[in-house]
């Protein structure tokens, strides 16, 4: 302690860094690995072997990651900025219709149709943002279930680009960046499946948005978004533009959103209004619920959870006699279907969190570790 | 208007519907003094502060802040101007950490914005460094060493009126707005306070307006006193001439005046 | 003419349903600062309760909306006081008896018996949990946020959906009310029985529900709550009563909404509470805390949406689209908010600072 502005200066640097420890850094090259091993091994190693035999297949965890690119973006509005949306799904769907449009219409190459839905999402979100600034709470809940509205009956009714009711499909929008081609992915002479090549694709994205939403929400403007959901009033009196904050979080996290839509347009190949309606906007709350708000790691680990969720079910039901649903392996005489029971098993895990947990997975996880890092005292 | 005068509160009457908050009222705030505002509850001092903020617009009158006029300017300019300010019931964002608190206090000296942000390396990064190092400053002239890491909700009342405290400093004001610094605190607390406060007007030249409730401490302190009754100046002048004025141990002692 | 005034009294008809739902929402918005969702639940309840009741076993329809609306009543109450208590200890009580009773159930024992292990499973669970706060939970807060309970009611109405079509299936059935295609004629204006009855039971239910607000002593306490929920407490006014009461006022109305809803050739079906979502900008526009508002709004949201239906084709308009009806209240909405962005009537809140 000779020289102690010396030893702050260090701290300084420390305290800015992720991976502030071995742990960390151990765990960051872990993940590393598994994201490049994971689609090739997927099918055959036996630990993951294990998890394709009930349900969590390379699709399913596709999904995953496209639920946590939105949900990254929501968190962001939500939790960090404390603007409640129903309306995420809409912005969603406006980059999944943008994609299936200048993909196939307009024949735009992979690098310019990405931006490009980008682009689409931060403009929608830009113009809707400025709505939050005059209105609080439950009227900005109410004024963003109505987007739902309005984004369901465009989606229906513009037919020329969005295929009606019926859909329209996005196989062709092309996914090329230079020789590799997602489509057709093919690496040292070997093929791989749609769904391997998929898995790098949209994790990767789930790795680049994660990162820069998290250099964001540690920086000034993310200071400041957060500042503007503790208190609103003194943020702008010592100096935080809310006008421009507000917009700002609506407009990036529905660019981060429509992004999401895209890679859920290629991923589904075919879209239509059902994908981007209510239900999707409440799974996306759900989601951020459940992994944590105002955590980007929470978000990823919600959106594995939740997207992986149904596809377990459905695997359960398949072996086993539930009491009480209907198709499952003790065939009729059930009251509710599986689908039913997925959506309940959701509405209990959204309400049993928000009670046990608000601060959600990402919540328990920071528990767990001030236990371990406390023990033996448990205070 | 006097070259030294920093800020000029003239003739503002503010009415909200048929009640009236500030009735002509008028006081000059010398460069580098510390100029306080007593009266009891009601008085209307805190919307004196949110008048010159922005928060609220007078009908009449004018607020000068180093000869520019600060009604009409959204709070987020008049912060832009230079003026910091603590709240009566605390501003602070109470999930964040300390330093994030402070770090938001330089928010408007800092320039990262989200691009340059999400890009981190470069701009952004030196940035955080060079601030921190600034609030470090801050952290040692209020004594907050133990409690940078910790998020504010979960600090003792005293110690988060002193973070709020260095979360104005931080925006290097050349006015600060203290409103009611000491509600609330022990004697002992209330004396750091008062030690804080005179450490800042005087070492750090800061010109301080101070709305308070507690007598001692504003006649301990204060260059110059207004005491304000019903939204209505009752009398302005040296702590001792204040204290002596028959209308303000009047408004004080509730005698019919 | 005839068109604008016959377009005006069918958007009345619509809107009598819209004030319904909307009352349902402002009595509980009132009386504990959410907005509960959970409310197209109860209208799906009420509604097959009236039609179970007279269609299923024959009672008069009258009798049925009545004995419907008591039922949805408790029900509605029974929900809050499980779900919505916002304690911990309270909650998981309420689901593990739940849970409890419906496992026995189902296993093949009888009510009586399963109903008894479901209430001593549900007290057992509540003293663990409380040992366990007691242990664990010092200084913790296991109060639910306000945005929290919301989203609880969001996870009611969907176990709702699922639950009802799974007693009475999916399809579009008949209420069975006794107005079918009656219609009064008024120079050139089609009144049905049905809309009018409509109108007159929205206004008889509205009527009740402000004097009850207005002259009882439960009304006074609601009001009360309103305002200051600690302040109202520390007056000796129970806050559980408040909360339950307003819930059983909204289960209550919410039946009646729903009944009406439903009436009609082929009308009643599990997605019968979307038009709660139709309602919301008649909230808006009348102002979350505002019963009388909440008439006001529900019934010009109705004209307006009924209007741009009847003139949409009129005024070379199909281009927007089927449906459009229901976006345009939106539209209205989102105006309206810009001007005024705490509705029509609505009190604006104070921000201190």
């Amino acid at each position: 302690m000779s020289n102690p502005s010396k030893d702050l200066k260090v701290r300084y640097q420390q305290d800015l860094m992720l991976w502030r420890t071995p742990l960390l850094r151990v765990g960051l090259i872990s993940l590393l690995t598994i994201y490049i091993l994971s689609p090739i091994i997927w099918e055959t190693f036996p630990v993951t072997k294990f998890f394709d035999d009930v349900g969590l297949t390379l699709t399913t965890l596709n999904y995953a990651g496209v639920f946590a690119v939105g949900a990254i973006g929501l968190n962001l509005l939500t939790g960090y900025t404390g603007q409640v949306s129903l309306g995420h799904s809409v912005f969603v769907g406006a980059g999944a219709y943008f994609t299936a449009y200048a993909g196939s219409t307009w024949d735009l190459p992979f690098i310019v149709w990405l931006p490009g839905s980008l682009l689409v999402g931060f403009l929608i979100g830009f113009i809707v943002g400025p709505l939050a600034l005059r209105l609080r709470g439950n009227y900005l809940v109410v004024v963003t279930l109505g987007l739902v509205f309005l984004g369901d009956h465009i989606f229906r009714n513009w037919k020329s680009v969005t295929g009606g009711s019926t859909g329209v499909s996005v196989t062709g929008a092309s996914l090329k960046i230079g020789p590799i081609d997602f489509r057709n992915l093919e690496i040292f002479g070997r093929e791989f499946e749609k769904s391997q090549s998929f898995f790098w694709l949209i994790w990767g994205f789930v790795a680049i948005v994660a990162l820069l939403v998290k250099n964001i929400v540690r920086t000034r403007p993310g200071r400041a978004l957060q500042a503007v959901r503790d208190r609103d009033i003194a943020a702008e009196i010592i100096g935080v533009d809310l006008l421009h904050y507000k917009t700002m979080a609506f407009a990036i996290s529905s660019s981060i959103a429509a992004l999401a839509g895209a890679l859920f347009g290629v991923l589904q190949s075919f879209i239509s209004p059902i994908d981007f309606g209510l239900l999707v906007a409440i799974q996306y709350i759900a989601i951020i619920i459940l992994g944590g708000m105002g955590t980007i790691h929470g978000s990823i680990i919600g959106a594995f959870v939740l997207g992986s969720l149904p596809r377990f079910v459905e695997n359960i039901s398949r072996d086993y006699d539930l009491p009480g649903v209907s198709g499952d392996q003790g065939g009729i005489g059930g009251m509710i279907s599986i689908s039913s029971l997925n959506h309940i098993i959701y509405g209990i895990l959204i309400a049993a969190f928000l009670l046990l947990e608000p601060r959600g997975i990402a919540g328990i996880w920071m528990r767990v570790k001030t236990y371990f890092k406390t023990w033996p005292f448990s205070y | 208007m006097n070259s030294s005068t920093i800020l000029d509160f003239s003739q503002v009457t503010l009415r909200f519907g048929g009640v009236t908050a500030l009735e002509d009222v008028s006081f000059r705030v010398e460069s580098g003094e510390l100029f306080a505002i007593i009266g009891p509850n009601g008085a209307g001092k805190t919307s004196i502060f949110n008048c010159i903020n922005g928060v609220y617009k007078p009908q009449t009158g004018s607020v000068l802040f180093e000869g520019r006029e600060l009604i009409g300017e959204r709070p987020v300019n008049v912060a832009r101007q230079g003026v910091g300010r603590t709240f009566q019931n605390l501003g602070l964002f109470m999930n964040l950490d300390l330093i994030d608190n402070l770090l938001l206090g330089r928010h408007l000296q800092m320039k990262t914005g989200f691009f340059s942000g999400a890009l981190w390396w470069g701009r952004a990064k030196t940035e955080e460094l060079n601030n921190r190092q600034k609030i470090e400053t801050i952290i040692d002239l209020l004594e907050l060493q133990p409690y940078r890491y910790q998020p504010v909700g979960l600090l003792p009342y005293g110690i988060q009126k002193r973070v709020e405290l260095g979360r104005a400093l931080a925006m290097e004001p050349r006015i600060l707005l203290l409103d009611e610094p000491v509600a609330g605190m022990n004697l002992e607390e209330t004396e750091d306070m008062a030690r804080y406060i005179l450490e800042i007007n005087n070492e750090l030249g800061v010109s301080i307006l101070l709305v308070e409730h507690d007598m001692a401490m504003v006649m301990d302190i204060a260059d110059r006193v207004m005491a304000l009754d019903f939204g209505q100046t009752i009398a302005t002048g040296s702590p001792k001439d204040v204290q002596n004025n028959p209308r303000v141990i009047a408004a004080y002692l509730g005698e019919a005046s | 003419m005839d068109q604008l005034l016959q377009g005006v009294f069918d958007g009345i008809a619509l809107g009598a349903r819209y004030s319904l739902i909307v009352l349902g929402f402002v009595v509980i918005y009132r009386a504990t600062g959410i907005i509960n969702f959970a409310q197209g639940g109860f209208l799906l309840i009420g509604a097959f309760l009236t039609y179970n009741f007279s269609q299923t076993w024959g009672w008069n329809f009258y009798l049925s909306l009545f004995l419907s609306m008591i039922v949805t009543s408790i029900i509605a109450v029974l929900i809050q006081l499980l779900l919505l208590h916002r304690s911990l200890k309270e909650i998981s009580a309420g689901v593990s008896c739940l849970l409890s009773w419906s496992i026995f159930f189902y296993n093949g024992n009888s009510h009586l018996v399963s109903l008894i292990t479901g209430v001593f499973v549900g007290v057992l669970v509540y003293f663990v949990v409380q040992r366990f706060e007691m242990r664990f939970g010092a200084g913790q807060s296991n109060e639910l946020p306000i945005f929290g309970s919301i989203i609880v009611t969001i996870g009611i109405l969907f176990v709702i959906k699922q639950v009802v079509p799974s007693i009475w299936g999916f399809a579009e059935i008949n209420m069975g009310d006794p107005w079918g295609f009656k219609i009064i004629k008024v120079g050139n204006l089609v009144l049905t029985h049905a809309k009018l009855w409509t109108i007159a039971l929205t206004a008889v239910a509205l009527l009740g529900f402000f004097l009850v607000n207005r002259y009882t002593k439960i009304g006074i306490a609601m009001r009360a709550a309103h305002f200051d929920h600690e302040a109202a407490f520390a007056q000796g006014i129970s806050l559980k009563v408040v909360f339950a009461t307003a819930f059983g006022i909204a289960g209550a109305v919410a039946a009646l909404a729903g009944t009406v809803t439903g009436v009609g050739i082929a009308q009643l079906t599990p997605n019968m509470d979307l038009i709660v979502f139709l309602a919301f900008p008649a909230m808006i526009l009348g102002g979350f805390d505002s019963p009388g508002g909440a008439v006001a709004g529900g019934i010009i949201v109705g004209i307006i949406q009924n209007l741009t239906k009847v003139y949409q084709p009129e005024w070379d308009l199909n281009w927007l689209g089927v449906g459009f009806d229901r976006v345009m209240v939106f539209i209205v909405m989102l105006i309206i908010l810009m001007i005024r962005p705490y509705g029509l009537f609505g009190t604006k809140e104070v921000h201190r600072v």
